[in-house]
């Protein structure tokens, strides 16, 4: 099965991602915006927006599935 | 409200009966395939993540540490996040080499059956907390549901009903192999079931218990301190910890690596799991705060826990506590299912098999299958004495942070699997022991000790206070480092051995080639394999595996090339690894289908071998490598499209190079060609090739042979090679070769049709001649005719009657040599060859001539004497006599004499045309035999006469000499053999040269 050049991308990309999960959720700006006033479903909305990006992702590189 | 217990546990059995039945009617196929494989339906087994601990225990979580509890699940997300960098990888190698659980990854990767033992050993251990937290759940659910305490044997009874399943599930077929679409689909059923319960109460929380989203917003305004309860732990616990716990957990845990992995059916699947399923998690999860309030709000006094049961049992219909223990005893029992059945067949493989392989005498598939059963019997009852050891006030969470802590030993292992190729297994067997030994010193002792267990003099407990550290971190941090530091230590201390090396090649996911190769297999059909296979695991086993081996790879059963042979071997052990597990299988097939590693391999299979492992890595090479492999793509593509065939063999014949030319030219195509002897081609050119290959020309030109009952003709060139041996130094001894066929039957065609061509246009050009000489005699036969009709006289009748014979003699003489003359040559005319009068075809071809103008004006004289003979084509050598006198008798002036000598002189006939014309320029002598060559004017001639005549002398094995001088005349000498017919142009087998 050959890879094609862009599924490099597709790991890039993909890294760039979870970085950015790992930044909302697992850096000081979580402890930042998990304060006591924010709306109780404030979790569940980052976390749906990440979701989103990752079928953003999934649907850009659906070439690639074999 | 209060339930009775028959009636629950009715319930229960009813819904696993409708869970069974979901999985037996996919299994049978009465659900269209269409919808069993939907990329969906994978996607919602993967919610066998969320177990009974999802279902109760997040509310307990989310009362005591508020939003940790999603931790969980963000943990999950970010490990499908990466699904391109860890999960895909993963379903690759488990795809091409047939694992079912991680034990065999390891096994396969490390080569190693300890590293096999010890994952399963330490992954049964490791769920066994896991296990019993499901039996815990139940139990405790059902004693909210009916405010009793629940009969001891209860939990039992729970555990033997799981069992009947797991094997119902799991263990019915006699043939383990197949995958288990039933239990995929019963598990997705049990997932809908568990979100749609969770999501009911949840929404019950919302509308009944408040009356409504604004009042539940209005009661958090006026409580905030329900907000902070959730954010204030986010900022102070082990925030990450969870995470990465839970990140290792998504893909380690037995349960998930099989549904993942093991059942998954296609990429495709995986790539949209990897958004959807945590969406999934994400809606599961919605519920939990909600339900959290209103069991606050409510004033509950329980265990949180079991809010989800205990508000619907304040308010609401009857049946919603029903369908919410239904919810929970779905999460407990897909969790024990499917854990166990990944765990049996990992303690087979690892376990069991290892250490007592069954006599071949009995059948291996069904002794795989009981053997199975018996696991999921053992691995249950171990999970229920575990939960009756336990003290009953454990929280939910902590039993199953226990199992999490200690899947996250294998991630240094996978880490190194897919991107550190230099790990050894020493080095994973040692971090491997180092962080078990912390895993159980800092969290299993401690657990055990608690419940009465047992008693060690160290403060386990507390251990991580020391350190600052909740118990948690401490435990992963230190088991971890642990782990981790030996792994990298202990491999870079210690060296792999060959076996090691390849595997770890092969699961290396930036690999770009694998070793090439090594060794010869020594059977020489598929039948050895089966022999060899049959003595260890009887004879229909090794037959049927033999068979689906063949039939997965498309090949027959008579083949017999080294080099599809080693596919066959990799095809059985992969197959063979599906069943019994990797080690057991690579011994197996090691120990009973051998490879000669002392034979050189054969050429063609390494060069096969080698450019497929380049065209599949072609994308990967960078730099030196890309570009060299670009030049040997460049070359290749010259050789592939050279206009000749060419066919290149080894030193023992076997073909390497089979051209596309030659591909069309012989209608055998280059995979059936490479790797096979030439003596194994098809006929005719296994004889063609074998027999040249041998011969001692290494040219042979116009060699004709039957192709297809029609005639053929091919200039056939060889040259040696030096091999190339890609395992070994140089070795100039051996030296292959390399065959061009040059395809001259169109040329051959062409050149009949040419020569047939210029006699229909040199009779043309004597048509008119051939009118006046026949319309001579006629007038005589008609007049002398006419006079017979009034003469008496006898003898002047006898005259006349003489006459009008000799007439039509003459008549006859001219018809039957133009029609020998036009009579048309096809190839098989360079065969007709005759012995015949030399001044025979002479005569004839001077009464042809004379049949023109020009011949008329000019005096031929034969002067060849009558005993000189020749062999040779009659016709073809007619025609070259006809020519050159035509020519001779253009070139002279009316009057002049042309001559015609033959003698014979040392073993040759040499026959001589010379005239008195006007003579060859010099300048244009050289060009004269050159075909289209003319200097007459355009309509007077082809240039194709002395062209012809020029090859007819050589098919002869003759020569043409040209002497002439201008305003002289011309003098064209023919030296022809005299006796032998011509050896190179008669036809001949290649035998003839041996």
């Amino acid at each position: 099965m050959a890879r094609q050049p862009d599924s490099d991308q597709q790991k890039e990309h993909t890294l760039l991602l979870s970085l950015f999960a790992l930044f909302l959720f697992a850096s000081p700006f979580t402890v930042w915006w998990a304060s006591d006033h924010q709306p109780w479903f404030l979790p569940y909305l980052l976390w749906l927006l990440i979701i989103l990006l990752c079928f953003w992702l999934s649907i850009r590189y659906r070439h690639h599935d074999l | 409200m209060t339930y009775e217990l028959e009636v629950l546990f009715g319930a229960s059995l009813l819904y696993l009966l409708v869970l069974f039945l979901v999985a037996y009617v996919t299994d049978s196929g009465l659900i269209p395939e269409k919808w069993t494989s939907n990329s969906f339906v994978y996607v919602l087994s993967l919610g066998v993540y969320a177990t009974s601990w999802s279902y109760y225990g997040s509310v307990g979580f989310a009362d005591q540490e508020g939003f940790q509890f999603l931790t969980i699940y963000l943990g999950v997300t970010i490990a499908f996040l990466l699904t391109p960098l860890l999960l895909q990888p993963i379903l690759r190698m488990t795809r091409d080499y047939q694992f079912s659980s991680l034990a065999d990854l390891f096994a396969f990767r490390f080569r190693s059956q300890l590293a096999g033992a010890l994952v399963t050993l330490f992954m049964l251990v490791g769920s066994l907390p896991y296990i019993a937290l499901q039996i815990r759940a139940v139990t405790s659910s059902l004693r909210v549901l009916t405010q009793e305490v629940t009969p001891q044997f209860l939990a039992l009874g729970f555990c033997i009903m799981l069992i009947l399943f797991a094997i119902m599930f799991g263990a019915r077929h006699i043939s383990p192999r197949e995958k288990h679409t039933g239990l995929v689909a019963a598990i997705a059923f049990e997932s809908l079931i568990k979100l749609a319960a969770l999501l009911l109460v949840g929404l019950f929380a919302v509308f009944e218990v408040f009356s409504g989203p604004v009042e539940l917003s209005r009661w958090l305004t006026s409580h905030p301190e329900a907000t902070e309860a959730l954010y204030q732990p986010m900022r102070e616990g082990p925030w990450i910890t969870l995470l990465f716990l839970s990140f290792c957990a998504a893909f380690l845990l037995p349960r998930q690596f099989h549904m993942i992995f093991a059942e998954n059916r296609s990429f495709r699947s995986l790539g949209t799991a990897s958004w959807a399923f945590p969406l999934f998690l994400l809606l599961l999860n919605l519920a939990i705060p909600p339900i959290l309030w209103a069991g606050n709000h409510l004033g509950l006094e329980m265990d949180a826990d079991y809010y989800v049961l205990g508000i619907t049992l304040v308010k609401g219909p009857e049946w919603l506590p029903v369908l919410a223990f239904i919810g929970g005893v779905s999460a407990a029992s897909a969790m024990v299912i499917v854990t166990t059945l990944a765990l049996s067949s990992m303690s087979l493989n690892h376990l069991l098999l290892p250490a007592s392989y069954p006599d071949p005498k009995v059948d291996l598939y069904r002794w795989l299958l009981w053997g199975r059963r018996l696991l999921i019997c053992i691995i249950i009852m171990a999970g229920f004495g575990f939960y009756e050891l336990l003290e009953h006030n454990q929280g939910l969470v902590q039993m199953g942070l226990i199992s999490f802590v200690a899947v996250a030993q294998f991630l240094p292992g996978i880490i190194g699997v897919l991107y550190w190729p230099r790990a050894t297994r020493l080095g994973f067997i040692a971090g491997l022991l180092g962080g078990i030994a912390v895993w159980s010193v800092s969290l299993l002792l401690p657990l055990l000790e608690q419940s009465g267990f047992m008693e060690s003099g160290i403060d386990l407990q507390n251990l991580h206070q020391s350190s600052g550290l909740g118990q948690w971190p401490f435990a992963t941090f230190w088991s971890l480092a642990c782990n981790g530091l030996l792994f990298v230590a202990v491999s870079l201390l210690t060296r792999q051995s060959a076996e090691e090396r390849e595997a770890a090649l092969a699961c290396h996911s930036d690999s770009t080639l694998s070793t090439p190769l090594e060794g010869v297999v020594t059977a020489t059909s598929p039948h050895q394999f089966e022999e060899g296979l049959a003595q260890i695991v009887g004879r229909e086993t090794a037959e049927m595996e033999v068979t689906q081996a063949l039939h997965d790879l498309g090949m027959s059963a008579d083949e017999s090339r080294p080099r599809e042979l080693r596919h066959l071997r990799e095809q059985i052990e992969r197959n063979l690894s599906g069943l019994i597990g990797p080690q057991m299988a690579h011994m197996i097939i090691n120990r009973r289908l051998g490879m000669d590693s002392q034979a050189k391999i054969a050429l063609a299979d390494s060069i096969r071998h080698m450019e497929e492992r380049l065209e599949e890595s072609r994308s990967r090479l960078q730099g030196v490598s890309a570009d060299l492999d670009t030049l040997r793509r460049y070359h290749r593509q010259i050789l592939l499209d050279l206009p000749l065939g060419v066919c290149a063999v080894t030193p023992d014949h076997r073909v390497v190079l089979w051209n596309l030319a030659l591909e069309v030219m012989s209608g055998v195509s280059a995979n059936q060609a490479v790797g096979r002897k030439l003596s194994a081609l098809p006929q005719p050119w296994a004889q063609l090739l074998a027999g040249f290959a041998l011969a001692q020309d290494e040219h042979i030109p116009h060699m004709e042979i039957q192709v297809d009952e029609r005639p053929r003709w091919y200039n056939l060139h060889k040259a040696t090679i030096p091999e190339p041996d890609l395992t070994q130094p140089k070795d100039s001894s051996r030296t292959g070769l390399v065959m061009l066929l040059e395809d001259l039957t169109d040329l051959e065609n062409l050149e009949a049709e040419l020569a047939h061509s210029d006699r229909l246009a040199t009779i043309g050009r004597l048509a008119a001649g051939v009118a006046h000489e026949i319309g001579n005699p006629v007038t005589g036969i008609a007049s002398l005719a006419q006079n017979l009709r009034e003469e008496q006289d006898p003898v002047i009748i006898e005259e006349s009657i003489e006459a009008i014979l000799e007439q039509t003699r003459r008549i006859s003489s001219i018809v039957q040599g133009l029609m020998n003359f036009s009579r048309s040559g096809s190839g098989s005319a360079g065969t007709d060859y005759q012995t015949f009068a030399l001044k025979e075809i002479v005569e004839d071809a001077i009464r042809l001539v004379q049949l023109t103008r020009k011949g008329r004006q000019v005096e031929c004289s034969n002067r060849c004497p009558p005993h000189l003979q020749l062999v040779g084509n009659r016709q073809r050598l007619s025609q070259v006599l006809l020519n050159l006198l035509t020519n001779a008798c253009d070139a002279s002036r009316p009057g002049d004499e042309v001559e015609i000598f033959a003698f014979e002189k040392q073993n040759q006939i040499q026959l001589e045309v010379m005239d008195q014309g006007q003579g060859i320029p010099e300048q244009v002598q050289e060009s004269i035999f050159e075909p289209f060559f003319t200097t007459k004017k355009p309509g007077e001639g082809t240039g194709l006469g002395l062209s012809l005549v020029h090859k007819i002398i050589q098919e002869h094995n003759g020569q043409i000499d040209v002497d002439s001088v201008s305003g002289v005349g011309t003098r064209v000498v023919i030296r022809l053999p005299s006796q032998a017919p011509p050896s190179d142009a008669a036809p001949h087998t290649p035998g003839d040269h041996l």
